[in-house]
Formats: C-alpha cells, sequence, structure tokens
C-alpha cells in the first residue's frame, strides 16, 4: 500500500514482527498463519510452533464459539470488531509484563479483529491487534475502588450527620428544659415566700375574727333596751354595713381563699415535679402522678380545646427519670391538642403489656398523612407554622424513650385522629451499672 | 417534772427571714404558744441575738442575702448544740438539707408555703426532744425535783 519502493516486504514484515502489541493472522478456519514476538514472548512458545496450528490448539484460553463467531462475522462482512478489557479482561491468558501493583498478575488486553486482503483485493483472513491495557486497567481499577471507598465513607459521614442532628436537637431540647427547670425552681421559690404568709395569715385572720365575733356576741347580750335606745346610730350602722351578711360571708370568703391559695400552691407544685429540676436521675415513679401533674401544668393549653378523659389502668411504679418521662407525655399531649378541632377529645389510657406498662394518648384531631408517617420521629420534622414547634418535641420524645428501653409508636388514620403510645418496661437493664458507676465516680 | 411544768414552761424561739412579711405571719401563727418571740431579718442580727439571749430555738429562712440560713444555723449549733434548728425552705435543694441534717446541726426543715398545724406540730416536736436531752443529759435536775 505505500508508495516508497526503498521500503522492502522484509522490512515491514519485520516491523510487524518487532512492534510492541500482539498481531495474528488466521484464515477463515482460524488457523494461524502469523504471528509476531510479542504473542510469542507472552505465551512461551515460538513462531513456528504457533503458525499452521488452529488459534484454539495455540491458544487454548480462548472462548471458541465467541472467537469464531467474531473471526466469521469480520471475515463475511469485512468490518471491525473490537473487544474491550473491560469485556473481556484476559482475553489471552498472558502474565502481566509490568506489574504496577502486586494485585495485578495477568496482563488486561485490548483486541481489534480487522480484516486483512489479499494483493488482489480479495478476502485473505482476519488479524488481530492485541494491545497491553495493564497500565490503563490497573489505574482504572485503583480508581473504582478509591469511588467505592468514597462512597462507604460518605455512607458514613451521612449516618453521621443524622446522629449529629439527633444529638443537637437533644441538647438543644435538654439545655430548654434546664432553662425551664431552673426559671421554674426559682420562680417557685420566689411565690413559695408570698404564699407562706399569705396562708399562714389568712388562718391567722380566721382565727382572729374567731375572737372578735365572739367578743361582738358578748357586747350584743350585755346591751339592754335602755342603752340601745340610747345610741340609735349603732342599730343604724349595722344596717349600713350589712352586718349579718357580712358576719355569714367571711366565713366563705376565707375559704374561697383558701381554696385559691391551695390551687397556686399546687400549681407551683406541679410546675416544680414537672420540671424534677431535683432529679435528673432513676428512680421509682408512679406515671399516673406523672401525668396528672403535666395535665396540671399545660391545663390552660388543652381545657379550651378538648376533654380530657383519663382511662387509667392498675399500672406500677417504674423505673425512670421522671423529668423525662413527664417531657414526653407534655410532648403528647399539647400535640394532640394542636391536633384537635371543634369537640376535641383526648382519652389518656395505661395498662400492663408484656412485662412492662403502656400509656396511651389517642387524640380526634387531623391525623397524621400516611407519607409523613415514618418521618415524624425525625429532627426538625414539623407540619407546624414558624415559631409554632420546634420539630424536636416528637423526636426528643422517641429518644428519651428508646433510652429508657422502651418503645414509642403510633397509629393514625388521617381525618379520624392518633394514638401515640408509650411502652417501657418496669426495670432499666443498666440502672444498676449506671448507679455502680456514678457511686465510684463521686 | 410533771407536764403541767413542762407546759408552763416558757420558750425562747428566735424567728428568722429577711422578709419581715413572713416574720409577722409566723408571730401571728405563734401568738397563743407559751413562747417568748425574738425576730430577726438577717443572720448576723440573729447571731448578736443570740449572743444577748438564751435561746431554745430557732425557725429560720434558708435564702438570706449575705449569711444563708444553713451557715446561720452552723454557727448557732457551734455555740449551742442544744439549740433545736429548724430551716424553712422556699426549694428543696436536697443536696444542702440532706447534708445539714446529716451534719446535725438542723432538726428538721419545713418547705415553704408551709401548713400552719404542721409547723406548730414541729415545733411542739422539738421542744420535747430538747427536753428530754437536757434531762438525759443532767440527771440530777430530774432527781432533784
Amino acid at each position: 500500500m505505500t508508495d516508497n519502493k526503498a521500503i522492502s516486504r522484509e522490512t515491514l514484515e519485520s516491523m510487524l514482527k518487532a512492534i510492541n502489541m500482539g498481531v495474528l493472522l488466521v484464515d477463515q478456519d482460524c488457523k494461524v498463519l502469523f504471528s509476531n514476538h510479542f504473542m510469542s514472548i507472552n505465551s512461551g512458545r515460538s513462531a513456528q510452533e504457533l503458525v499452521g496450528r488452529t488459534l484454539f490448539e495455540a491458544f487454548p484460553e480462548l472462548p471458541e464459539l465467541w472467537t469464531r463467531q467474531k473471526i466469521n462475522s469480520v471475515f463475511t462482512l469485512q468490518n471491525f470488531a473490537f473487544t474491550s478489557w473491560q469485556q473481556r479482561p484476559h482475553l489471552f491468558n498472558f502474565e502481566s509484563t509490568r506489574p504496577i501493583s502486586g494485585m495485578v498478575r495477568h496482563m488486561y488486553q485490548n483486541c481489534t479483529f480487522f480484516p486483512v486482503q489479499d494483493a488482489d483485493g480479495g478476502s485473505l483472513g482476519v488479524g488481530l491487534a492485541i494491545s497491553d491495557t495493564t497500565d490503563t486497567a490497573a489505574r482504572q481499577l485503583e480508581l473504582t475502588h478509591l469511588n467505592e471507598l468514597l462512597e462507604e465513607e460518605k455512607s458514613a459521614q451521612a449516618l453521621l450527620i443524622a446522629r449529629l442532628e439527633d444529638a443537637q436537637a437533644q441538647l438543644l431540647q435538654s439545655e430548654k428544659m434546664a432553662a425551664i427547670g431552673q426559671l421554674a425552681a426559682g420562680v417557685a421559690h420566689e411565690i413559695n415566700n408570698p404564699i407562706g404568709f399569705v396562708c399562714s395569715n389568712v388562718n391567722s385572720l380566721r382565727r382572729y375574727l374567731v375572737d372578735i365575733f365572739a367578743l361582738l356576741d358578748a357586747y350584743e347580750q350585755a346591751s339592754d333596751e335602755t342603752h340601745a335606745h340610747a345610741h340609735p346610730e349603732l342599730a343604724a350602722m349595722r344596717d349600713k354595713a350589712d352586718y349579718n351578711f357580712m358576719r355569714q360571708d367571711i366565713d366563705e370568703l376565707l375559704t374561697e381563699s383558701v381554696d385559691g391559695l391551695d390551687r397556686v400552691t399546687r400549681i407551683v407544685k406541679d410546675l416544680r415535679e414537672f420540671s424534677h429540676v431535683d432529679s435528673y436521675e432513676w428512680q421509682l415513679a408512679d406515671l399516673h402522678k406523672g401525668l396528672d401533674s403535666t395535665l396540671n401544668v399545660i391545663w390552660n393549653e388543652i381545657k379550651f380545646k378538648a376533654q380530657v378523659i383519663k382511662d387509667y389502668g392498675d399500672i406500677e411504679p417504674i423505673e425512670c427519670m421522671g423529668s423525662q418521662i413527664n417531657q414526653v407525655f407534655l410532648n403528647l399531649l399539647i400535640n394532640a391538642s394542636h391536633a384537635v378541632g371543634a369537640d376535641g377529645e383526648i382519652i389518656i389510657s395505661s395498662g400492663r403489656e408484656d412485662g412492662g406498662v403502656f400509656v396511651e394518648i389517642t387524640d380526634n384531631g387531623h391525623g397524621i398523612p400516611l407519607e409523613i408517617q415514618n418521618r415524624i420521629f425525625e429532627p426538625f420534622f414539623t407540619t407546624k407554622p414558624v415559631g409554632m414547634g420546634s420539630g424536636l418535641g416528637l423526636s426528643l420524645s422517641y429518644s428519651i424513650i428508646v433510652k429508657h428501653h422502651g418503645r414509642l409508636t403510633v397509629r393514625s388514620e388521617p381525618g379520624r385522629g392518633s394514638c401515640f403510645r408509650a411502652w417501657l418496661p418496669l426495670r432499666q437493664p443498666l440502672v444498676q451499672a449506671h448507679l455502680a458507676s456514678a457511686v465510684e465516680g463521686s | 417534772m410533771d407536764t403541767i411544768a413542762l407546759s408552763e414552761k416558757r420558750h425562747t424561739v428566735m424567728l428568722v427571714d429577711d422578709e419581715e412579711s413572713i416574720l409577722n405571719s409566723l408571730r401571728r401563727l405563734l401568738r397563743g404558744k407559751p413562747y417568748d418571740l425574738l425576730l430577726a431579718t438577717s443572720g448576723a442580727q440573729a447571731l448578736s441575738l443570740f449572743e444577748l439571749h438564751p435561746i431554745d430555738m430557732i425557725v429560720c429562712d434558708a435564702r438570706m442575702p449575705f449569711m444563708d440560713g444553713p451557715t446561720l444555723l452552723r454557727e448557732v449549733h457551734k455555740r449551742d448544740p442544744t439549740c433545736m434548728n429548724i430551716l424553712l425552705t422556699g426549694y428543696a435543694d436536697m443536696s444542702m438539707i440532706t447534708q445539714a441534717i446529716s451534719d446535725g446541726y438542723i432538726f428538721r426543715y419545713i418547705s415553704k408555703p408551709w401548713d400552719d398545724e404542721e409547723l406548730q406540730l414541729a415545733l411542739d416536736e422539738a421542744l420535747q426532744v430538747q427536753n428530754v436531752l437536757r434531762d438525759r443529759d443532767n440527771p440530777k435536775a430530774l432527781t432533784s425535783e
């Protein structure tokens, strides 16, 4: 094909023999007509041993059916065919000549099948050009491996981020609760002082009045007709002041005042019990008491929205962190009160189950759409408008219950209402160890 | 010593609180009791009164500026271990209270807001315990009567 007569046929042949890639020429029956040095060096067989045999005698590792089809199609259609190292990494079973790493022991090859014509332009046979792609393949494989590693790392990081979000949510909420607890304790102290003396004073006043009325009665007994005539202004004063009513009403007035003071006292006590500044530790707690004091704290938020029905079962005290469990109740009750519309109803039920106790808070509110039911426990997930919810309540409740080795589950039917159920074991498996380490640490 | 003699014996009781309203309400509550009352609005004032009068019992607020209740009562206990100390607390600082009780310098604590009846009972009880302790430490006085 060349115009340059200076290049002889021998020169071309020796170039073909010496070229640093495998060159084979086979006829239609796959008999080897030509094989170059590359093939000999890598197969360990001389050209004489290879030429004259079929491809499959010379290279038993070749897939016969596939190779025959390739060669036939190239021969018949006079077109090119190609197979890359990705498709057939080791078409010929050659060892790697330049191992980049110890991992690569076989030569990766690309192979081109091309038609070869004789001087008259007739089909002579099919040429195979085999190039060593070990370097590329090794790099490529390394990159793929690195990619996999990166992918793994990425998913590990995603997991870490999720955990961090969780931890941050908990931290935020527990900081908030700690602040509220401190505030509650401070307010409780400040309120308890005035309540203390007002209560006591009201009692003293009642005793004083008893004495004063006794005195007045005695005066009345002692005064006679002449005395009354001498001082008609006394009767007028008495009528003007509506003495009889006053005397009757004072008792009621004091009783009501004492009732009111009792209520303030109870609210302050509940607020403190709820925030439990003094009890961030494991203790036996009566969940019904926790529910009641929590209800008291948020009674104002609930009472205009929903009727609360208590259906308490017979449960025993469980080992828990009372303040944290109260937080869960608070979150669930507030959510329920946000969910209900007119004729709202919140049912609080409890009972024993499965070696533990459960508390269910059921509302007849708008329910939770199916597509977000599995997201509601995620931190920062909220459907409430900005400012109404942090998206932390349920995720925190969930982690608190999990920390107590319990389960928090939800059943909800959009439009019909939701039921949140917390199940808690009677005793904590790890508390003993906790206590032991706390004692050692102190 | 018979019970009539005991009930007729007047005790000196000091009330300490930085809030005068509290002192006044306590004073009203204890008006009918056979107590000579001393009132102090600070720890320092209480200590100087303590130097001047023999005092049987102190009812003291826990949180006061400058010198708080436990500090005052610890000081008092050092000077007169037989003085009955009762701590009034507005908030339950449990560690402080348990420390004070186990160190022995307060007889008991009562949380605010107090129940009038409970407070009176606590004071009676404290004085009874004090009488028993004093009799035990001074048996001669018993036999000579």
